[in-house]
């Protein structure tokens, strides 16, 4: 063998040792593209989704929200600038892990103990803490909030601290500015223009509790028409995507949506004269109560207040829980919109049975038809009394409306019939809820329908309640039931006649009545909001109207309601609402002291219902009002007063007097009885309105028969 | 006049297509430490391309100067250079500079070396110097643990620096050469397989059965994985954080793997453990090389790149194949791998057209060398294999490493140069 031999044996080894190596390397070359191939191309498009979710920030940008306007333009509800400290948490997290190499601090979630999350307060804490604490800001937030807003919405920024003033701001954005996350911004906040004005019916917005899916919004209406109408001022949010660096620094901005402002609601409310009936019951220190105005021609709400009321600008942005509480605790319920609330009727009510006999044929009643009323009458074995023990002998419509007689009207209700009252207070819309939109679905939840009792209502309610009461029974043992079953009688039919028993009327129901005597007989559907509309671009766009609407016409001779109208004015010139009487705005009415008893301080007192309903100029209306006072002495003597004070004020507006449109502060409750202080000693015994009808809650009893024969009713 | 003459025939000998691949893939090593650091903060870092076109001047000089010189005095005197590197590797555990947490620098004036680069060619040399000073016994199995410990020592001594990655390269140099050097098969098996079962290890029992390090966990989770592995069994789930499944150790229990090894075997197969942490890094790589695509998003404008998600204190070297691969795509990434498996190619022809041992161990070795870093480097991006840094070469930043590979390629370049010579030589001899 040769050294030629071993260089050729050499050669063949290595071209084969060097082909074994080839192999190798071409294993793991294709193992190589195969696995890029699967990366790039097969699972490319997951990969380019996290890319996205890493590199770019979707922001919200929160639209304004659109403004509750008056019918003259004036705006209730409106915006103004917020200057806030947001802090965007997965910003703040991100950079901290970075910095600490992701030794972040975690704590176990408050709501649930096996959850564990990053410690955000505590992060915010130190790098925030001694910054704020400083500069003297106070956070609004608790260490749960913090910890549910970053495990819930971590895209939205957290509001650490606002309404900050502008030196303030500066001051921290120096020192923050190495803070990544924490941005200072300016945003619109609501904002009632004046105050604890019309509170119950703009309501006011808060936070959102319940997020929707995927549309993260800030704001929501909670209460009044920031609630009904939330879709429409809510308006369209817009969005920023943004593209950040590994740091969370923003590197540049990807696309911008505009967020578009809500609508406007423009309601009937006109501002002056909310303003002058909102200072009158605070004026007369009324503790509970409300107020009605309508233009009698149109149905318009012209001023709507509630008593106590609250000032919904302390709920924005945040509601401080302690204030919550306590309106919330606070017994005189300032958070009850008293306006569309039910209350028994009383005298007031005497109206419509007045409207019900003189539309009703077989009443054979005209205003100068006399009915001999004593001090009291005896029917169905019971003696009803009058509040006036003299009696009032035969007397007219006239004169039974201008001293409110009792006895008149019980026997006027017998002889037009239950019926015939039904159907008129029907008319009014007793019994259903009065301010909607013009598909006649409700603007306030909350309306109270009333209701107006008849034989009909007690036969639904008797069957409801036997149909009902095996599951009543069930849910709470204590339950008793009433065995027999009650049946419509003519005791429910003479207490119905003076508002008292089962009726139950809002003051905007008896606006509403009162309007239509004022006009001649038209009844409108009252009208809170006027219409909505859009502005975009300088451009405004109404987007819904709601029309006036007619509900129906009196159908009574118009000499009749003449005599009506006369006998109303005749209660504020020389009857029981005498102290509403003025010679600068004459006014026509009728008062009611509904008989109430309540609970107050564990105690059982009487708590009346003092009414007025009127309308006015006499000759030529353009008002028509409905006061209604808790816990007042009587209607002339209480609501009097205040509706004098309002048309006093309303005419000197009207002559063009400078308004003072202050701020208001919330009026205040209370319990106690309020009667208008006495000016005028000679009209003083005509004034005492307390018509007392003892018999008022009381449903007819057993008769003497009865008792006999052991029958229950 | 005859040395002119000589060069110029040398010169003409060149093996071209090694020589444009080399040049190819270096510039196109440039082009990218461009992209991957023109949005750097660092302003130093920014300069790193300028930095790497004057290596680059370097490393050209250090290729022709391999290439026209013989490469047989490196093999003759190979024990010399070995030497030599362990003594430099001791000195830099004495006087290196700690850069990124390794102390692996030597400071020489201006310049700041990695020797270990450099000593993976002078154990080159002596690995050549050593198989072919024991020819005669190479059947043997004796002389192989002569170059098991020859391997071990300076792997010792840089991964004391440390610098894993650049040590486990010895082991597949020393591999590739011993291979190629005419070791029994049989015996280099041996590697191989137990690569293999350790891979198949760490897959299905620490990373699917979930084992926690102990001695006394260990049955159970070879059971389980070996039966999951033939699909006896169904596959566990893959967790979805590291607390989702707690890797508890008992007190009292014997451990074989501390937990930060387990973690980091587990991290490998399953990135989203630890997304902040460990598994940043290779999420990010596999983010930017799979939102790349088919054709990428186009030259400095990969935003996993230029957002500075790719690491950036290593998004120019060993994360430049990601950044490619994001501007370019799967047509450039794929590129990337058949210049470097073309240019290892060549290399293995070489190594089987020359008929002189040395020259054939050489290129052995120069081969392993510059596969290791490749396959290692690409894959670890793509999830193919553990997180280990080190460069993807003449790509990648990194002065040292770019001499050490184009010298590497000089040397290779002066086997094919002078394989005709030693052939007659040879043949003269006989």
């Amino acid at each position: 063998m040769g050294p030629g031999m071993i260089v050729q044996i050499h050669q063949t080894s290595v071209k084969f040792r060097m082909a074994i190596l080839s192999l190798f390397i071409l294993a793991a070359v294709i193992a190589l593209l195969g696995k890029l191939y699967v990366v790039q191309v097969e699972e490319g498009d997951k990969y380019a989704k996290s890319l996205r979710k890493q590199t770019t920030v979707a922001l919200l940008l929160s639209p304004a929200r659109g403004g509750i306007v008056d019918r003259n333009g004036v705006g209730l509800a409106e915006n103004k600038a917020s200057l806030d400290i947001d802090v965007y948490l997965k910003e703040l997290v991100g950079n901290y892990a970075r910095e600490t190499r992701s030794q972040l601090p975690y704590t176990s979630a408050p709501w649930d103990s096996n959850r564990r999350l990053v410690d955000v307060p505590g992060i915010l804490q130190e790098k925030t803490g001694s910054m704020l604490k400083d500069l003297g800001i106070t956070t609004t937030f608790d260490a749960e909030e913090l910890l549910r807003h970053y495990d819930q919405k971590p895209n939205i920024p957290f509001q650490l601290a606002n309404s900050l003033d502008f030196q303030t701001l500066s001051k921290f954005s120096e020192q923050s500015i190495n803070i990544a996350g924490i941005q200072e911004t300016a945003r619109p906040i609501r904002n009632y223009n004046f105050g604890a004005f019309a509170s119950h019916i703009l309501g006011f917005v808060g936070d959102v509790e319940e997020e929707k899916e995927g549309i993260y919004i800030e704001t929501v209406g909670k209460q009044g028409l920031e609630r009904s109408f939330d879709d429409f001022l809510q308006g369209t949010p817009g969005g920023k995507i943004l593209r950040k660096n590994n740091l969370g620094y923003i590197m540049s901005v990807e696309a911008v949506q505009k967020p578009e402002i809500g609508s406007t609601v423009y309601v009937s409310l006109d501002a002056r004269i909310q303003h002058i009936a909102e200072t009158a019951m605070r004026e007369r220190g009324v503790g509970r109560g409300a107020c009605v105005i309508l233009d009698p021609h149109s149905g318009d709400i012209l001023a709507m207040v509630s008593v106590p009321s609250y000032d919904p600008n302390i709920f924005i942005p945040q509601v401080p829980a302690n204030d919550w509480k306590q309106l919330n605790a606070d017994k005189t319920k300032p958070l009850h919109h008293r306006a569309i609330s039910g209350y028994a009727a009383g005298s007031t009510f005497k109206t419509i049975v007045a409207l019900a006999a003189l539309n009703n044929p077989d009443a054979r009643f005209t205003p100068s038809t006399t009915i001999v009323s004593n001090a009291g009458f005896y029917h169905v074995n019971r003696w009803w009394k009058d509040w006036y023990a003299g009696g009032r002998g035969s007397i007219n419509l006239t004169t039974a409306m201008q001293w409110s007689v009792n006895t008149f009207f019980y026997q006027l209700s017998l002889r037009t019939g239950i019926d015939s009252i039904v159907d008129m207070a029907k008319r009014f819309g007793i019994g259903e809820q009065m301010i909607t939109g013009p598909n006649g679905r409700p603007i306030f939840p909350t309306e109270d329908p009333g209701v107006m009792p008849g034989p009909q209502w007690m036969e639904d309610r008797e069957d409801a309640r036997f149909a009902n009461w095996a599951k009543m029974k069930e849910e709470d043992p204590s339950f008793t039931h009433r065995r027999w079953r009650e049946r419509w009688s003519d005791g429910h039919t003479l207490n119905t006649s003076i508002g008292q028993g089962f009726v139950s009327v809002t003051p905007v129901h008896m606006a509403t009545m009162v309007s239509s005597i004022a006009n001649g007989g038209i009844i409108m559907q009252p009208r809170l909001i006027l219409a909505i509309a859009r502005e975009k671009g300088g451009v405004t766009n109404v987007i819904e109207e709601y029309p006036v609407r007619e509900r129906g016409r009196l159908d009574i001779r118009p000499d009749y309601m003449k005599a009506l109208q006369n006998s109303m004015r005749m209660v504020v010139t020389g009857g029981t609402a005498g102290r509403a009487n003025t010679d600068a705005f004459p006014l026509a009415g009728k008062t009611g002291t509904a008989q109430h008893w309540s609970v107050i301080g564990g105690r059982k007192v009487k708590d009346n219902r003092a009414w007025f309903t009127g309308y006015g100029p006499y000759e030529n209306p353009r008002y028509a009002v409905a006061i209604v006072v808790e816990g007042g002495a009587g209607g002339g003597t209480t609501c009097g007063p205040i509706a004098k004070q309002i048309f006093e004020k309303i005419a000197e507006m009207e002559k063009g007097a400078a308004m003072d449109m202050v701020y208001l502060t919330p009026a205040r409750g209370h319990f106690r009885g309020i009667s208008g202080a006495v000016a005028n000693e000679s009209t003083a015994t005509q004034d005492i309105d307390a018509e007392r009808q003892e018999n008022s809650s009381a449903r007819p009893g057993r008769s003497f028969w009865d008792f006999i024969f052991g029958r229950r009713r | 006049m005859n040395s002119i003459i000589d060069f110029f025939s040398k010169f003409l000998r060149i093996q071209w297509p090694l020589l444009v691949l080399m040049t190819l893939a270096t510039a196109l090593g440039i082009v990218f430490i461009r992209s991957a650091t023109f949005m750097n903060p660092s302003p130093d870092l920014q300069l790193a391309a300028d930095r790497q076109i004057t290596w680059m001047g370097i490393a050209f000089v250090a290729y022709f100067l391999m290439s026209f010189i013989d490469y047989r005095i490196w093999i003759k005197y190979g024990y010399v250079l070995y030497l030599g590197a362990v003594g430099i590797l001791i000195a830099v555990l004495a006087f290196g500079v700690e850069k990124n947490l390794s102390k692996s620098w030597l400071q020489l004036g201006p310049l700041s070396i990695q020797p270990a680069e450099l000593c993976k060619l002078a154990f080159i040399c002596g690995m050549g110097w050593l198989i072919t000073s024991l020819r005669i016994h190479i059947k043997k199995i004796w002389p192989l643990f002569i170059f098991i410990l020859v391997t071990l020592i300076p792997m010792a001594l840089i991964l004391k620096q440390p610098d894993l990655g650049s040590a486990m390269v010895m082991g597949p140099i020393a591999f590739f050469m011993l291979l190629a050097g005419g070791v029994r098969k049989r015996y280099l098996a041996l590697p191989v397989l137990a690569g293999v079962a350790g891979v198949y290890f760490s897959y299905w029992v620490v990373h699917k059965a979930e084992w926690n390090g102990t001695a006394e966990d260990l049955t159970r989770c070879i059971q389980e994985g070996t039966l999951m592995s033939i699909g006896k069994i169904p596959d566990s789930e893959d967790a979805l954080t590291m607390d989702s499944r707690k890797n508890t150790v008992p007190e009292d229990a014997t451990v074989i793997l501390k937990a930060y090894q387990v973690n980091r075997i587990r991290t490998t197969f399953n990135p989203d453990l630890d997304p902040q942490g460990a598994g940043w890094a290779i999420r990010q790589s596999l983010i930017a090389v799979g939102s790349g695509g088919w054709k990428g998003k186009g030259y400095m404008q990969g935003d996993q790149n230029i957002y500075g998600f790719l690491p950036q204190t290593t998004s120019h070297n060993d994360y430049i194949f990601p950044v490619i691969a994001e501007e370019w795509g799967f047509v450039g990434g794929a590129g990337i791998i058949f210049i470097q498996a073309l240019i290892l190619w060549l290399i293995l022809t070489i190594g089987a057209s020359t008929q002189d041992r040395p020259g054939s161990l050489l290129c052995a070795g120069m081969a392993g060398m510059l596969f290791t870093h490749f396959f290692i480097n690409v894959g670890m991006t793509i999830q193919l294999v553990p997180v280990t840094g080190i460069p993807l070469p003449f790509i990648s930043y990194g002065g040292t490493f770019l001499v050490a590979c184009m010298a590497g390629l000089g040397l290779v370049q002066s086997v094919w140069i002078h394989r005709k010579q030693h052939t007659d030589a040879r043949k003269a001899y006989s």
